[in-house]
C-alpha cells in the first residue's frame, strides 16, 4: 500500500452504515486507519482524539448534525482539519461551514482522488500545525532557562548588535558577553545565529 | 300537512270592497231594514220579522265596518220603534216597550262590536301569514296537479319568476332549460329534494316539492324553492381554493419527492464508488487479501440493490398515478389554471395573455397531469422575465391545432430568451440556472407530455423571449 507511514487515525461520522464503511475501506486502501461514528453524539465520547488525525463528517444526520458538531469541537478547543460530506442542495451550509474554519467540504459521489487528497492535505495540515506548535513550545521551554543577564545578551544578539556594542550597553566587557554568548547557545540547543533568531520568534509566537 | 291559513280563506283575502261597493251594501242594507220594517207593519207583526234586523246589523258590520254596524243598529231599532207604536203592540205598562227597544239595541250593538273585532283578528291574522309568506327568502307556489294551473305565488316566487304567471309548466321549463335533470312530481309522493338553476336568472334554488289536497280537496303540488344560489358560490370558492392548494402542495411534492431521490441515491452510489475504487487501489498496489476484496464487492452489489429498491419505489409511485386519459377540452383545461398563473403573475408584475382557438379539438389527456405541466411552464416564463422591464412583462398562452389532429399550446415569454448552450441542457434531469432549483422541472413536463404522445419543444420566440412548446393528439370522435 502507499503511504504506510501515515499518523493517527481519521475519523469518520456518518449515519450511513454502508457509506461509513466504503469509507473506512476506501482509506484501509489508501494506507490511512480510519475509526468510524454512526453519531456526533458518540464521537464526542471519545476521551482523547488522536494528533495528527482529521476528520470526514456528513453535513446531514439526524440528532447532532455536522455543523453542531463542528462548533462543539471547537468550543472544546480541537484543531483537527474536518472535511464536511455534503448532497445536493447542501452546497449553501458546507459554504458556512468552510467559512467558519472547516478545512474543505466535498460533494457526494465524490472521485475517490478528490477525497484522498483532501485527507492528505488535511493530515498534512494537521501534521504541519503540531510541528509547529511543539516547535513554540520547546522554545518557549529552553528561552526560560536562561538567566536575566544572559537574556539581556540573547535580545542584543537578535537586535544584531555586534558583541563591542553589546559589551557598551551592558556595561561588561567584550570576553564576558562573548562567554555568555556561548553558554546561551549552549543551553538553546543551537549552532548559528539564524538557528537562534527562529527559535527566539518560535518562542514569541507562542506567547 | 296543514298549510297557511291564508291559503283555507279565500274570502278574507278579498281585502275590503270599492267605494262603489260600500254604496250599494249601504243602500241594501237600508232596503232591508224598510222591507222588514213594512212587513211587520202591514201583518201586525203577525210574522214578526223584527228578528232579521240582526241580520241587516251583521251585514253592514262585516261589509261596512263598526260605525256602520251602529248607524243600522240605531235606525233598526228606531224602524222598530215606528212599527212598534202605529201597529199598537200591547204591552201591560208602556215602560215595557221601552225595556224590549233597550234590550234590542244593546243586543245589536253588541253583535256589531263583536263582530267587528272578529272581523280584525281574523285579517291580523291572515296578515301574519301572507307577511310570513312574503318575507320567506323562498319561493312558495301551488299548482293543480293535472291541469298545472298555479292557485297560488307567494311574493318571493312573484319576484323571482316573474308575475302574471298561470301555469307550472312555465316554471319547469326554465329548470328544464338550465340543463338539469328536473324530476317532476309524481302523483301522491314527495321526492326527493333538487337542486336546480333558473335558466333565466341563473339563480340557483333548492326545490322541496310535495302533493296536498288542496282546499276545494283536489290533489296539488305545494313547491318550495329556496335560493342557493350564495351558499352554491361559497361552495364553488372554497372549491377552487382547495384545488390550488392541492396544486401547490403537489408541486412542491414532486420537487420534494426529486431532491430526497437524489440524497438516498447518492448514498448507495457514494458507497459503491468507494468500495470499487478501494478495491482498485489494493488490487495496483499488489497488497491486498482475497476475503478482503471479496467482502468490498458483496457489499457493492449489496449497496446496487438499495439503490435500485429506491428506483423501484418511485416506480411504484409513479404507477400509482398514471395518467388516467380522458376526452377535455384544452381551452377549458388552460381557463382553470390561468387564475393561479394571474395570481403568480401579478406578484411578479406581469400581465397573462390568452390566445385561445376555440376551434380546437377536445384532445385526451389527464387533465391534472396536463395542467402540471401548463403551471411549471407558465412559472418558468415569469421567472425568465425578472430583468424585463416591468410594463413588457407578458406571457402568452396560446392553443392551435392542425390538419394533422395534434393540439398545440404555447407559452411564450417576453424574457431574455435562451443562449444555446442553456437550449442544450434544457431537459437534462438536474440542470437548473435558479439558485433553489432542482433541476427537475422541465424534465417532468417533458415526460409527462411525452406519455401522453406529445412532444415538448422550446424555441425562440421572435419577440425575444422563449416559447415553448407542446402537442397532444385530439381525441377521436
Amino acid at each position: 500500500m502507499t503511504g504506510t507511514a501515515r499518523t493517527g487515525p481519521v475519523y469518520v461520522v456518518d449515519d450511513d452504515d454502508a457509506l461509513r464503511d466504503a469509507l473506512r475501506f476506501l482509506l484501509e486502501s489508501a494506507g490511512y486507519s480510519a475509526e468510524t461514528f454512526a453519531e456526533a453524539e458518540q464521537f464526542l465520547a471519545v476521551p482523547r482524539l488522536a494528533p495528527g488525525s482529521c476528520i470526514i463528517l456528513d453535513v446531514r444526520m439526524p440528532g447532532m448534525s455536522g455543523i453542531e458538531l463542528q462548533h462543539e469541537l471547537a468550543r472544546r478547543g480541537s484543531i483537527l482539519p474536518i472535511i464536511f460530506l455534503t448532497a445536493h442542495g447542501d452546497v449553501p451550509m458546507a459554504v458556512t461551514a468552510v467559512k467558519q474554519g472547516a478545512f474543505d467540504f466535498i460533494e457526494k459521489p465524490f472521485e475517490d482522488e478528490r477525497l484522498l487528497r483532501l485527507v492528505d492535505e488535511a493530515l498534512k495540515l494537521d501534521a504541519a500545525a503540531r510541528e509547529r506548535r511543539a516547535r513554540q513550545l520547546t522554545a518557549v521551554a529552553r528561552l526560560d532557562t536562561l538567566t536575566p543577564r544572559e537574556r539581556e545578551v540573547l535580545d542584543c544578539v537578535v537586535a544584531g548588535k555586534l558583541n563591542k556594542r553589546t559589551a557598551e550597553e551592558l556595561g561588561i566587557s567584550i570576553k564576558t558577553v562573548e562567554a555568555h554568548r556561548a553558554k546561551l547557545m549552549q543551553k538553546l540547543h543551537v549552532d548559528s545565529t539564524a538557528q537562534l533568531v527562529r527559535l527566539v520568534i518560535d518562542g514569541h509566537s507562542a506567547r | 300537512m296543514q298549510w297557511p291559513l291564508a291559503l283555507t280563506t279565500p274570502l278574507l283575502l278579498a281585502g275590503e270592497p270599492s267605494r262603489g261597493h260600500r254604496a250599494a251594501w249601504a243602500v241594501a242594507c237600508g232596503a232591508l231594514v224598510g222591507v222588514i220594517a213594512f212587513v211587520d207593519y202591514v201583518t201586525g207583526y203577525e210574522l214578526n220579522l223584527s228578528i232579521l234586523y240582526l241580520a241587516t246589523v251583521c251585514l253592514a258590520t262585516w261589509m261596512l265596518g263598526r260605525t256602520a254596524g251602529i248607524v243600522f243598529s240605531l235606525a233598526a231599532v228606531a224602524a222598530w220603534l215606528v212599527v212598534d207604536i202605529f201597529t199598537s203592540h200591547g204591552y201591560t205598562h208602556w215602560f215595557y216597550r221601552y225595556w224590549e227597544m233597550v234590550i234590542r239595541i244593546v243586543t245589536w250593538l253588541g253583535f256589531a262590536l263583536l263582530l267587528d273585532r272578529l272581523k280584525t283578528a281574523l285579517a291580523h291574522a291572515d296578515e301574519r301569514f301572507v307577511t310570513v309568506l312574503a318575507r320567506l327568502d323562498a319561493a312558495v307556489y301551488v299548482a293543480d296537479s293535472e291541469s298545472g294551473a298555479l292557485l297560488y305565488m307567494n311574493h318571493h316566487c312573484e319576484e323571482a319568476f316573474g308575475r302574471g304567471l298561470t301555469n307550472v309548466r312555465e316554471i319547469e321549463r326554465r329548470w328544464h332549460a338550465a340543463g338539469a335533470a328536473y324530476r317532476p312530481l309524481s302523483a301522491g309522493a314527495g321526492g326527493p329534494q333538487q337542486e336546480l338553476q333558473d335558466s333565466v336568472s341563473g339563480r340557483w334554488y333548492l326545490l322541496a316539492a310535495r302533493a296536498i289536497r288542496w282546499i276545494d280537496g283536489r290533489p296539488v303540488g305545494l313547491y318550495i324553492a329556496t335560493d342557493v344560489t350564495d351558499r352554491k358560490r361559497t361552495e364553488e370558492l372554497a372549491r377552487r381554493q382547495e384545488e390550488r392548494l392541492e396544486m401547490t402542495s403537489r408541486l412542491t411534492t414532486l420537487g420534494e419527492m426529486a431532491s430526497t431521490l437524489a440524497h438516498e441515491i447518492n448514498q448507495p452510489l457514494t458507497a459503491i464508488a468507494s468500495y470499487c475504487m478501494g478495491c482498485v487501489r489494493r488490487l495496483r498496489s499488489g497488497e491486498w487479501k482475497r476475503e478482503d476484496l471479496l467482502d468490498a464487492l458483496q457489499k457493492c452489489a449489496a449497496q446496487a440493490e438499495r439503490a435500485g429498491g429506491i428506483i423501484q419505489r418511485v416506480r411504484e409511485y409513479l404507477r400509482k398515478r398514471d395518467p388516467a386519459p380522458t376526452a377535455c377540452d384544452v381551452n377549458a383545461l388552460i381557463a382553470s389554471v390561468t387564475g393561479m398563473i394571474e395570481a403568480e403573475a401579478a406578484r411578479r408584475g406581469a400581465r397573462v395573455r390568452l390566445a385561445l382557438d376555440p376551434q380546437v379539438p377536445a384532445i385526451l389527456a389527464d387533465r391534472i397531469m396536463i395542467e402540471q405541466v401548463l403551471l411549471n411552464l407558465a412559472k418558468n416564463g415569469l421567472e425568465a422575465m425578472q430583468h424585463t422591464p416591468a410594463g413588457a412583462r407578458e406571457i402568452t398562452i396560446a392553443t392551435t391545432s392542425d390538419e394533422r389532429n395534434l393540439v398545440s399550446v404555447e407559452v411564450s415569454d417576453c424574457g431574455s430568451g435562451l443562449p444555446p448552450q442553456l437550449r442544450e441542457n434544457l431537459f437534462v434531469p438536474f440542470f437548473t440556472t435558479k439558485p433553489e432549483g432542482m433541476g427537475m422541472g422541465l424534465n417532468i413536463c417533458r415526460s409527462i407530455v411525452e406519455r401522453h404522445g406529445g412532444r415538448l419543444t422550446a424555441a425562440p420566440d421572435p419577440g425575444g423571449g422563449t416559447r415553448m412548446r407542446f402537442t397532444l393528439p385530439a381525441a377521436r370522435p
